[in-house]
This record gives C-alpha cells, sequence and structure tokens, in this order.
C-alpha cells in the first residue's frame, strides 16, 4: 500500500530526511517514532502529497505521492498535529461540511462524535471547545470518509489518559476492518500497541524498522533482579534471563526457598530507542 | 479506482459555495452588507432624483470592489489562522474550486445587493448583472491573491489599498467625465462603471476588457493559491 525508496527532502539546502526506505502492506500499521525535530510530520507530510519536491519514490495506493490528485484523496484520511478546525462552526457542522467534500458516503456524525464523547458538545461551537476536545474532533475528521489510509500526527498528544485509551481503541478499530495506519508519535506506550512496525527516525534519519516485539528482544537480553537476605539485610543480585542456570547465587538461593522477591526486567521501546539511537524519547 | 467526474467536482463546489455564505454569516459579513444597502438605499432616496443614477454607479462599483476585496481577504485571513486550508489542500478539493466557491459566494451576495441598489438609483439592470458578473470575480480574486501572500490581516489591508485607488481612481474620474478617452476602457475599474452607464455603445468594448482582465486574473489567481497550497507544507524550494 506504501512503498518508499530512496526517499529524500529537506527545507533549505542541507540535507535532511535521507536514504529513507519501506513498506507498509495493506491493513498494516506503522509507527514514526522519534523525538521532536526529528522529521516524523514531515515525512508524513511528503507521503500525503504536500510536500512535492522530494527525490526518490513515495508510492502510496500505487501513486507517486507528487502526483496526489482528488481520487487519491478520496481514499486517504489525515490528522494534522495540529487541529483544522472551523472556530465558527459547531463540531457537528464542521463534521458535516468536510465530510461534503468527499464522494464516499460519510460516516454517521453523531456515532462519530458519540465515540470520542463529543455527542453533548456536538453543537457548541469549536471556538468554546477546549483543547483535548479539538484533538478528538480532529481525529473524528480523519475517519469521516472511511479513508482507505489513515495518516495520524500524534493522535493521543495532550489528552487525558481515558481519551488516549478511546482513540487508541478506534485506530485499533480502524485497523480490524483492514486500513493501513501510519502514526506518527514520540510515546513508546502508543507505538508497542498499536503498530505492526516501527520506524526510528532521528535527525533525519531511519535508525531502526522493525515489530516492536523483535525491537525490544535485539536489546541486550532481558535481566533477572532478587533480593534476599543476608546477614539480616536485604541484598539484591541480578543476571541474564538466559542464564539464571550458570547464576549460583541464584539456584542455591531458590534450592533453599531463601529468595524474598524475584522479576523479570524486560526492556522497553524507549530503552531500546536509547540503546540504538543513543537519544532520549521526550 | 471509481470513475471521477464532473459529477463529484460539481458537488464539491456546491458544497464550499455554501461553506462560504454560511461563514460570511457567521462572521457578520452579511450583516454588514445588508446595514450598506439599507444606508445606500437611504442615501438614494433622499438625494436629488436627478443624481441618483451617477450616485448609484458608484455605489454598485464600489460595492463589489471596495467591499468584496476587504472582505474576502478577511476570510482568507480567517481561514489562515484556523489552519483549515491544510485540511483542504489535503482533500478533494481542487483548487479551481476552492477559487469557483468564493468567487460564486461573493457573487451571488453583490448581484443581490447591486441589483435593489440599481433598481432604486435607476441604473440599467442588465447593465448592473454585466458588471457585477464580469467585476466581482475579478475583484475576489485578486483579493485572494493579496491575501495568500498576507501574513496578517494589517498586511492584506496594507497591500489592498493601492489596489483599491488603482482601479478605483480611473474609474471615478471617468464616470464624472473627468477624462473620456475610450482608451480607458483597458482598465477593469472604468470597463466596469462603463457598464453601469445607460449609454450602451461602448458596452461590448467594456464587456471584452473585463473578459480579458479575468481571464488574466484567473490564471495567476490559480497559480497563485496552487503555490500557496503548496506552501502549506512547508516545501518551497
Ligand atoms: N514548514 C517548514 N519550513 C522549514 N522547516 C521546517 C518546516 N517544518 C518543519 N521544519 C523543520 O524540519 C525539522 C523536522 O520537523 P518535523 O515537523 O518533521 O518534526 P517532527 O519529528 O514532526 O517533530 P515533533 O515531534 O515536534 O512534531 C525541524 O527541524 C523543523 O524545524
Ligand atoms: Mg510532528
Amino acid at each position: 500500500m506504501i512503498s518508499v525508496q530512496d526517499l529524500r527532502f529537506s527545507y533549505t539546502r542541507a540535507p535532511f530526511l535521507t536514504d529513507i526506505s519501506f513498506q507498509v502492506e495493506t491493513g498494516s500499521s506503522l509507527g514514526f517514532l522519534g523525538p521532536s525535530g526529528a522529521g516524523k510530520s514531515t515525512l508524513q507530510k511528503i507521503l500525503i502529497g504536500m510536500l512535492r519536491h522530494y527525490g526518490g519514490q513515495a508510492q502510496v495506493a500505487g501513486l507517486e505521492a507528487r502526483d496526489a490528485d482528488s481520487a487519491f484523496y478520496e481514499r486517504i484520511g489525515v490528522a494534522f498535529e495540529y487541529p483544522t478546525l472551523y472556530e465558527k462552526l459547531t463540531g457537528r457542522q464542521n463534521l458535516a461540511f468536510f465530510g461534503s467534500l468527499y464522494q464516499n458516503k460519510q460516516l454517521d456524525i453523531s456515532a462519530l462524535l458519540d465515540s470520542v464523547g463529543l455527542l453533548p458538545s456536538a453543537d457548541q461551537k469549536v471556538a468554546a471547545y477546549s483543547k483535548g476536545m479539538r484533538t478528538r474532533l480532529n481525529f473524528v475528521k480523519a475517519l469521516l470518509h472511511a479513508p482507505d489510509i489513515l495518516f495520524l500526527d500524534e493522535p493521543t498528544s495532550g489528552l487525558d489518559p481515558t481519551n488516549a485509551h478511546v482513540i487508541k481503541q478506534m485506530i485499533l478499530a480502524e485497523k480490524q476492518k483492514g486500513r493501513t495506519i501510519l502514526i506518527t508519535t514520540h510515546n513508546m506506550q502508543d507505538a508497542t500497541e498499536l503498530c505492526d512496525q516501527v520506524a526510528f527516525i532521528v535527525d533525519g534519519k531511519l535508525r531502526a524498522l522493525d515489530t516492536p516485539h523483535h525491537l525490544i528482544m535485539r536489546k541486550a537480553a532481558t535481566e533477572v533482579a532478587y533480593t534476599y537476605l543476608e546477614d539480616g539485610r536485604e541484598a539484591q543480585g541480578t543476571c541474564a534471563l538466559a542464564a539464571t542456570g550458570e547464576d549460583a547465587l541464584l539456584r542455591r538461593l531458590m534450592a533453599e526457598n531463601k529468595l524474598l522477591t524475584i522479576h523479570s526486567r524486560e526492556q522497553t521501546l524507549g530503552d531500546v530507542f536509547m540503546d540504538i539511537t543513543g537519544r532520549v524519547l521526550a | 479506482m471509481k470513475a471521477y467526474g464532473k459529477n463529484a467536482s460539481l458537488r464539491r463546489l456546491v458544497s464550499l459555495t455554501h461553506g462560504e455564505l454560511r461563514l460570511a454569516a457567521r462572521y457578520g459579513i452579511l450583516a454588514v452588507y445588508a446595514l450598506f444597502t439599507f444606508m445606500y438605499i437611504m442615501l438614494l432616496l433622499w438625494s436629488n432624483p436627478a443624481a441618483r443614477p451617477a450616485a448609484g454607479g458608484v455605489t454598485i462599483l464600489s460595492d463589489p470592489a471596495a467591499m468584496g476585496l476587504f472582505f474576502m481577504g478577511a476570510m482568507v485571513m480567517l481561514e489562515k489562522s484556523q489552519r483549515v486550508n491544510s485540511t483542504l489542500a489535503a482533500s478533494p478539493v481542487r483548487v479551481g474550486e476552492y477559487i469557483a466557491a468564493k468567487v460564486l459566494a461573493l457573487l451571488g451576495v453583490g448581484l443581490l445587493v447591486a441589483l435593489i441598489v440599481g433598481a432604486v438609483a435607476g441604473t440599467p439592470l442588465w447593465g448592473v448583472v454585466l458588471c457585477l458578473v464580469l467585476c466581482s470575480p475579478l475583484f475576489t480574486m485578486l483579493a485572494m491573491m493579496l491575501a495568500s501572500k498576507s501574513v496578517s490581516l494589517n498586511q492584506f489591508l496594507l497591500l489592498s489599498v493601492p489596489v483599491e485607488l488603482i482601479i478605483f481612481t480611473p474609474a471615478l474620474f471617468y464616470w464624472f467625465g473627468g477624462v473620456t478617452s475610450p482608451l480607458w476602457l483597458l482598465t477593469p475599474g472604468v470597463a466596469g462603471i462603463a457598464l453601469l452607464h445607460p449609454d450602451t455603445a461602448l458596452w461590448p468594448y467594456a464587456v471584452l476588457s473585463l473578459l480579458v482582465w479575468n481571464a488574466l486574473v484567473a490564471v495567476l489567481c490559480h497559480r497563485m493559491i496552487r503555490a500557496y497550497f503548496d506552501s502549506l507544507g512547508g516545501g518551497k524550494l
């Protein structure tokens, strides 16, 4: 569905995005994960045909992104990282208006508003919406015409945990319907939960691309940490999960039933990100 | 992929035009139009009946020109501040449709006002229709071009004042007999106001002149708005 080969782009003369290549199959999801200013939104804008002066290939739905036309835009849904809404119109009117620009029959507006908890404010002007309300409206606006491909730039940014959860469930539901989804985020938890593949992007470069599971596995083995009593005081030991059999102390403690606590410490995507890129995610 | 044709384009045009009119109402622009229309009519009714056609001509031209240009500029600047143009640029809406919708919306309102004023002033109504149909789109497109280049409403106003003066000054001189050469019909303001004069002998020249102006400005406007939509992504090189 999306095929990017040797993509290059810069806003200035100095190279910025370089050597970007990846594929996204129909019905799967890819997350761009990276610190602020890494080029995530830029990459997304290239794929939706809003930055046409790129080098290399960026094919979306069988079309080179720079040749995007009306038929192409019928098939994609975009939520920008900032809300793009008419302040003077109500939430419902905003959706009805944007929906009317598409040939596809639009989804039921009340149901969409309800799904993100905006039904009670449906007939209020967007000018009176809070930041999180705008983010939610901006999100459902992208789903309105049931597009094949979704481009979501930080869909949960600035939302409280409950609403973030609702949005994430909706993204997963879209995936269930066979939509291809591209998500931009600095939230590794979101990336782990939502994405089949994750791309680490730092300073305009693709530093890793794999399933969240493989990426986490790639990092030095999971550790086991345990505590026990020694001379009446609590002491701690660690060893690699893959080498518990070689840890004599652990074996003895286990044989004597002397362990106080024991847990494995799985690496998170954030640890892996730092390991691979040397950068901390915001 | 679905067949994709004129139907979809027409539907979008209707939606966009309706959207423009609704926003114009929300921003109070239609109310201001109504107020001005009322004021024009009052002034015309108070004035000496012999002076009415002359006053009516100036009023009608200034209406799509002065008001239309400012209002359209303000609407585009508001769109910019709400960043809705990003969504439009990533939607099936074509640049031509975006421009046409604004042109149609303002033409509709302008025509209504001009016909009422024309009827009160005793201006030939066919001339009013011709003038509006040929001038209002021109001013709307000029406004869009200026607004697409402006970063603030103030900057837009600053840019639009000289444009208004350049169009309007020759028209006033011509109307009140300050200049008489038919060569002035080559300028859009004079051509526009000539259509409000009962002497129809010059109308064909005025129409031709305005058609050429519209064609030129339409091409330029399409280019500039295309470039503006492209710039929303930030790519300039
Ligand atoms: N319109 C623009 N014109 C010029 N430079 C830009 C433009 N937009 C972004 N940039 C620059 O490109 C770089 C990448 O920006 P981008 O918006 O892609 O980052 P991002 O990864 O999405 O960051 P964030 O997580 O903060 O949204 C930044 O250095 C930014 O300054
Ligand atoms: Mg971004």
